[in-house]
């Protein structure tokens, strides 16, 4: 998972966290919550592509946690955990909701939302929005599958261990999943990825510029 | 070499950095020379890099409140959710055995509650009002069930089960819940008997060991805005008689128990009987099917029942009006009725 702070003392402080809600300090939960509310949502957000079920999830996940906590076993971080229980809510809200079926129409709706409230980037704001919106309705144009694996693994940091626990799948299917998600938004944003070229993006290890 | 999709997959593991030494080392080598994987590593990386640079969005009103700071607020389910669609309806209907099955292991988990509930109270004053359950908190308490997964009831973290927050108008009125027990039939349900009650002291309280009937009560300083609402189902407008209308024993294996009342959103009946250790506690049959269901006991407590007739019900959850748990008498003991006490 990537994060700014080191893993190990970040571990360890959710450990005693997580301990400290396991003694009857309810209230210490809290502090999971501001740590991780965001980035849930933004995963829920995209996975969903309705900002209201996303809240809704983001919040109902939350709380099953908490009610769960006794069967959460350390196996994998706290943030792997409540993502599948997110993911499982999510699941579940797009099998009972009919609106899940036209998720492309509704992220279309919500992208310019999300483009309002965003942080200004480098780029020109109408460009940026332009681009930002383009992408979101072609993650939108997914299969669920995959848009679930580029979520998790280009938004949400998770390395492919943690996205095959989080859903249940192996860790190929993880890579070839992503890689296919990667090709298919490749096809969907052609124009944009030149765009992008012209600003780049810092790459991550183990990537030749 | 043109690389197959089996292939290309690799290249995406490379990007994130999720291969072997030895499987880097081989994509490294056909990079140098595979001109096709090197165009399409670059568009690769251009495709994380837009991901990458979308926008964080942030939630329009941050998790302020959940279980985790009012651990009472997951005991109110809506309950025109719970009856609004037949799907619904029949989610109740499948989850009832489960839960049936599960009632009689929780209650060594009620009994502890109870034990500690008093601190719970004063732990809970000191929380904000959830003002509402959100419906997110509903969904949990139907995927409670469905997943089975603890109930609030079954998790030892929540020590105040039996707690009840009052809000009115979004403020807690934690401070007003406590629990009395007294000596009386029927308790026609006005501010002075409220009052009446808040004076009795512990030593007023009945025995539970000398088997005569007692009652506890909850109840709110918050007085009723309407003061036909009646204490329990059935009962006449303005009191609140004990009845076996709503409680009825059957002799031998079954103990029906039910809250008829379809505005009363009662999460769970705890059950005591001097036979009965630990309490037992259920889900409100009510709130989750909207009729009477049996639970069925264990050969030996039934003949407990049978010889001891619970002596208290409590109803967890909460009250469209004011009041949140009543608890009723049965049995031959009962010695004032509620014109005495009002003497």
């Amino acid at each position: 998972m990537t994060s700014s702070v080191p893993q190990e003392s970040f571990d360890e402080q959710e450990r005693l966290v997580l301990d400290a809600v396991r003694s009857g300090q309810s209230t210490k939960f809290e502090d999971l919550v501001l740590a991780y509310q965001n980035r849930l949502f933004a995963a829920m957000l995209a996975v969903l592509g309705n900002r209201q079920d996303a809240e809704d999830v983001t919040q109902e996940a939350f709380t099953k946690a908490f009610l769960k906590l006794n069967a959460f076993q350390a196996k994998s971080s706290f943030f792997t955990w409540l993502h599948r229980i997110a993911f499982n809510l999510a699941i579940d809200l797009r099998r009972r909701d009919a609106r899940s079926r036209s998720i492309g129409k509704v992220s279309m709706e919500i992208a310019s939302d999300e483009l309002r409230s965003a942080e200004p980037s480098p780029l020109d704001a109408t460009e940026q929005n332009e681009t930002q919106q383009k992408i979101y309705a072609a993650l939108a144009m997914l299969d669920p599958e995959r848009r679930s694996v580029i979520t998790l693994r280009d938004l949400q940091g998770m390395d492919y261990s943690e996205i095959a626990q989080v859903l249940e799948i192996p860790i190929g299917t993880v890579r070839s999943r992503l890689h296919r998600a990667r090709l298919e938004l490749r096809d969907l944003l052609g124009e944009y990825m030149q765009l992008s070229s012209i600003h780049p993006v810092r790459l991550e290890k183990g990537v030749s510029e | 070499m043109k690389p197959t999709e089996l292939d290309e997959s690799l290249l995406t593991a490379y990007l994130d950095d999720e291969l072997s030494h030895d499987e880097r080392r081989l994509v490294e080598e056909q990079l140098k020379v595979n001109t096709e994987w090197k165009q399409l590593l670059s568009e690769l990386e251009g495709v994380r890099a837009l991901i990458r640079q979308m926008p964080k969005p942030v939630l329009s009103r941050p998790i302020a409140n959940g279980p985790w700071n009012n651990q009472a607020s997951i005991l109110q389910p809506k309950i025109e959710r719970n009856i609004a669609s037949p799907e619904s309806t029949q989610s109740w209907l499948s989850i009832g055995q489960l839960v049936l099955a599960a009632s009689l292991l929780v209650g060594g988990f009620v009994s502890i509650a109870i034990m500690r509930s008093e601190k719970g109270v004063r732990e809970m004053a000191k929380t904000a009002s959830p003002s509402a359950a959100s419906s997110s908190q509903v969904a949990m308490m139907e995927n409670a069930v469905t997943n089975d997964m603890p109930t609030p009831i079954e998790n030892p973290n929540f020590d105040n089960t039996r707690v009840m927050q009052e809000s009115a108008g979004g403020v807690a009125m934690t401070e007003a819940v406590e629990t009395f027990y007294f000596k009386c039939q029927s308790l026609p349900l006005k501010e002075s008997n409220l009052q009446r009650l808040q004076r009795l002291q512990p030593s007023e309280k009945i025995d539970l060991k000398t088997d005569k009937a007692s009652s506890a009560f909850r109840y709110s300083k918050q007085p009723p805005s309407d003061t036909s609402q009646s204490l329990f189902p059935g009962a006449a407008a303005g009191s609140a008689s004990v009845s076996t209308a709503v409680i009825e024993f059957v002799e031998g294996r079954k103990y029906d128990i039910c809250f008829q009342r379809s505005d009363w959103p009662a999460v769970a009946i705890e059950l005591r009987s001097l036979g009965i250790e630990p309490p037992i506690a259920m889900p409100n049959q009510e709130a989750l099917t909207r009729s009477s269901r049996s639970l069925q006991l264990e050969p030996q407590k039934a003949q407990a029942l049978k010889r001891y007739p619970p002596t208290l019900v409590g109803v967890i959850g909460e009250s469209t009006d004011w009041i949140r748990v009543v608890v009723t008498v049965e049995g031959s003991g009962i010695e004032k009725s509620a014109s005495e006490l009002n003497k």
